[in-house]
């Protein structure tokens, strides 16, 4: 029984996981452990609290594990080999990216996937594709950064440009590109930096072009108003789409019998492209790894080596809970220091609560891996309401400006949205859909107001059960199998991971109230 | 109109000089197996110059960018440091005279290879003096008198802004092993023979194939 621990330090995404026999057992990313966003962790180092959780847990440590993996630069690596007395297995950044997705699919061993990885850098490359066949990924092209462009890098410094994080705050251009209108010349100028030919990108240093055009922009007043940098994020979108779409394209002759994909890299954070190409004709199914950004290369090491060790083949997730949970006498140890009512949770009471228009903070089980609250730290409310965008956000003191996202009972999916495949990627909210015309108005505060897309996470019964029993219980009472599900969070936090977390918001009524796994904590009146 | 004055003294250096006030992108690619690789970008105002740290030959290629509003992004000038003709001083940085010696063969296959005309600062000035009467010999020198410098050593010194503050290497430099001068020596020197250091210094041998730098 082959034991592997694999990990990502020195950046921004730190993260372990644990890997024993070919199954991934734990998946932690440092910031929600030591509460500081990945984006603005400055600090350069090993996930010491990630696995610290996980060592007590399994009682294993780095010493007694068979193998550790890791997609580190080679440097950092003997760095820390030398710090921490131990060997370590590096396997290069985009094969990284390419495991997590290829051998977490749901592709039969026989299928032929085109597997695309596409990020802002990583071991001095923006991308690669793969052909992954019988099990086996054989890399077909590379873009060194020396040489090519990058959707991933351009995008993040339009991020930044706007005032916002590279790294963290991408998805904000993503929502307020709904809000902008097609330029010409916006169009012309990110087009100069971002181009597609053939199975490359063009032309060489997006990010030093796109720092150079966007002070420009500024500096003639192209940032002056709301409109114009909504137009911005638009432009900078439409360009990202249809060369990405190119390029998808041009691919799909190279190799016509490839019809299902494999993405992963922090541009396939981005849903609107994504959607964008699971509307290809040609295209079969989509699906994007749940840890789509660097967040995922621990696990994607770990399984290089698992692969090769033939403990592990394709295989899809269950579900990405691969964090921590809580017992009940450690969440009853943690409520002592509030003051707070508590019930036993029952179902069809909550539900009505939601159905009332309450906001509740839903804490089941380990938490999730990967960017997306999935039900184990969310946020639910009724979906019904156009003004729970501003509700929302002033509780949260967010400035979110991407539409909410709904989650939907599986029964439900195609017949609220055009949701006919890649079904599976939905189930983690990496994809997006236009929502039927018959339900716009139905549940207004989770599609986007202009192009009425969403981005749900489809919830199946088998896999989600208590997630599963809510949506239908607010069904049984609204006619509406959609709720909204935001992440449990304030601004600038990560995702809560603890019982103390939730209840900090739960007493600064973020939520009215907290359902914590088989309990209903309130405010005492 | 722009007026450029590139110069590779001891690093690559661009200049730019205009009656009127304008933003200027530049980019530097270093040519390495056969293309043109990006290395390193400036944003500079009319009469403003900036140079790069790496020191090596890299047959530097500038090239200059200008944005107006009705065609985005434009090329208005490409550059090479071309020595051809030009004044290139090499210092051969080093106390041992074999080491002179074999670093002064790799100075002449570079004269003879790029045409320029060659002066030398060292230590052994007067023995190397009588082997090639084309070359001449300075004791002193100014930076700006000269088109290229070089300066060939085995250099040990990392810059500390390429530390973080336990001492660890990061922010994307690779070295083989960081206590090398990754900005003199494009190549770990402890690796090398002796005739190698000056070649990689030089462009002239074939190993210099380590992975692009990025910022």
């Amino acid at each position: 029984m082959t034991k592997i621990y694999g990990f990502l330090a020195g950046e921004h995404d730190k993260t372990i996981s644990y890997i024993e026999n070919g199954e991934i057992v734990y998946a932690i990313e440092e910031e929600r452990m030591n509460r500081i966003k990945s984006g603005d962790d400055k600090r350069h180092g090993f996930p010491d609290l990630g696995y610290k959780s996980i060592s007590e847990k399994i009682k294993i440590g780095l010493t007694d594990v068979d193998y550790i993996t890791t997609p580190i630069p080679i440097f950092y690596k003997e760095y820390l080999e030398k710090e921490y007395n131990l060997n370590m297995i590096k396997y290069e950044h985009h094969f990284c990216h390419a495991a997590s997705v290829y051998y977490t699919s749901n592709y039969k061993n026989e299928d032929k996937v085109l597997v695309v990885t596409h990020d802002g850098e990583g071991d001095f490359s923006y991308g690669k594709i793969y052909l992954g066949e019988f099990g086996e990924l054989k890399e077909i092209s590379n873009l060194p950064v020396s040489l090519y462009s990058s959707a991933a890098a351009m995008y993040g410094h339009v991020t930044v440009s706007l005032g916002w994080k590279i790294n963290k705050d991408e998805g904000k251009v993503v929502g307020l590109a709904g809000n902008g209108k097609y330029d010409e010349k916006l169009y012309k100028y990110f087009n100069q930096i971002f181009y597609n030919d053939g199975l490359f990108f063009y032309p060489s240093n997006p990010v030093g072009k796109t720092k150079f055009l966007t002070e420009i922009l500024k500096k003639r007043g192209y940032y002056d108003s709301p409109e114009q940098k909504a137009d911005i994020a638009f432009n900078v979108q439409l360009v990202v789409e249809n060369e990405m779409i190119k390029f998808f394209n041009n691919l799909h002759s190279l190799y016509p019998d490839y019809t299902k994909l494999c993405l992963s890299g922090g541009l396939f954070a981005n849903v609107k492209l994504n959607q964008k190409i699971n509307e290809l004709n040609w295209v079969d199914e989509v699906y994007v790894v749940p840890p789509m950004g660097d967040n995922g290369l621990s696990i994607g090491s770990a399984l290089l080596k698992s692969h090769e060790l033939g403990e592990r083949g394709i295989k899809r997730f269950n579900d990405v809970f691969l964090g921590l949970s809580y017992t009940d006498s450690e969440i009853e140890e943690s409520s002592k220091k509030y003051n707070f009512t508590k019930e036993p949770y029952v179902v069809n009471r909550v539900a009505e609560d939601l159905h009332n228009g309450k906001v509740i903070g839903f804490f089941k089980g380990r938490f999730e891996h990967g960017p997306r609250a999935l039900g184990a730290r969310s946020i639910l409310v009724r979906p019904t309401d156009r003004e729970t965008h501003e509700k929302l956000n002033s509780r949260l003191k967010r400035d979110d400006v991407m539409p909410f996202a709904p989650i939907v009972m599986s029964e439900h999916a195609n017949t609220v949205f055009f949701a006919q495949k890649s079904l599976y990627t939905a189930e983690f909210m990496t994809m997006c859909y236009t929502t039927r015309p018959e339900w716009i108005n139905k549940i207004p505060a989770v599609i986007h107001h202009v192009d009425h897309s969403s981005r749900p996470q489809i919830v199946f019964k088998e896999r989600n059960i208590h997630f599963h029993n809510i949506l239908n219980e607010y069904y049984q009472l609204s006619n509406i199998p959609v709720l909204l599900n935001t992440s449990f969070n304030g601004h600038g936090e990560p995702i809560i991971n603890t019982p103390e977390n939730a209840f900090e918001h739960l007493k600064k009524g973020t939520v009215d109230l907290l359902v914590m796994e088989n309990y209903v904590f309130k405010n005492k009146e | 109109m722009e007026r450029f004055k590139v110069t590779k003294n001891p690093r690559p250096k661009i200049a730019i000089y205009n009656d009127k006030m304008d933003d200027y992108f530049i980019e530097l690619y270093e040519h390495r197996n056969g293309k043109y690789l990006f290395t390193f970008d400036y944003i500079l105002k009319t009469n403003t110059w900036s140079d790069h740290f790496r020191e090596w030959y890299g047959d530097w290629l500038f090239i200059v960018w200008k944005w107006n509003e009705n065609d985005g992004l434009i090329k208005i000038h490409e550059e090479k440091i071309d020595e051809r003709g030009k004044r290139v001083l090499m210092i051969l940085d080093t106390s041992q005279l074999n080491e002179a010696f074999l670093w002064f063969r790799s100075v002449l296959e570079y004269k003879e290879k790029h045409g320029c005309e060659i002066y030398i600062k060292s230590s052994f000035n007067k023995d190397l003096k009588d082997i090639s009467p084309d070359i001449q010999f300075v004791d002193s020198y100014n930076e700006d008198d000269w088109y290229s410098i070089y300066n060939i050593g085995k250099y040990d010194t990392e810059h500390e802004w390429n530390k973080d503050k336990s001492g660890m290497m990061y922010n994307k430099i690779i070295t083989r092993n960081g206590d090398f001068c990754s900005y003199r020596n494009p190549i770990d020197w402890h690796d090398r023979s002796i005739n190698d250091v000056a070649n990689d210094i030089l462009g002239l041998s074939e190993d210099y194939l380590g992975q692009p730098f990025i910022f």
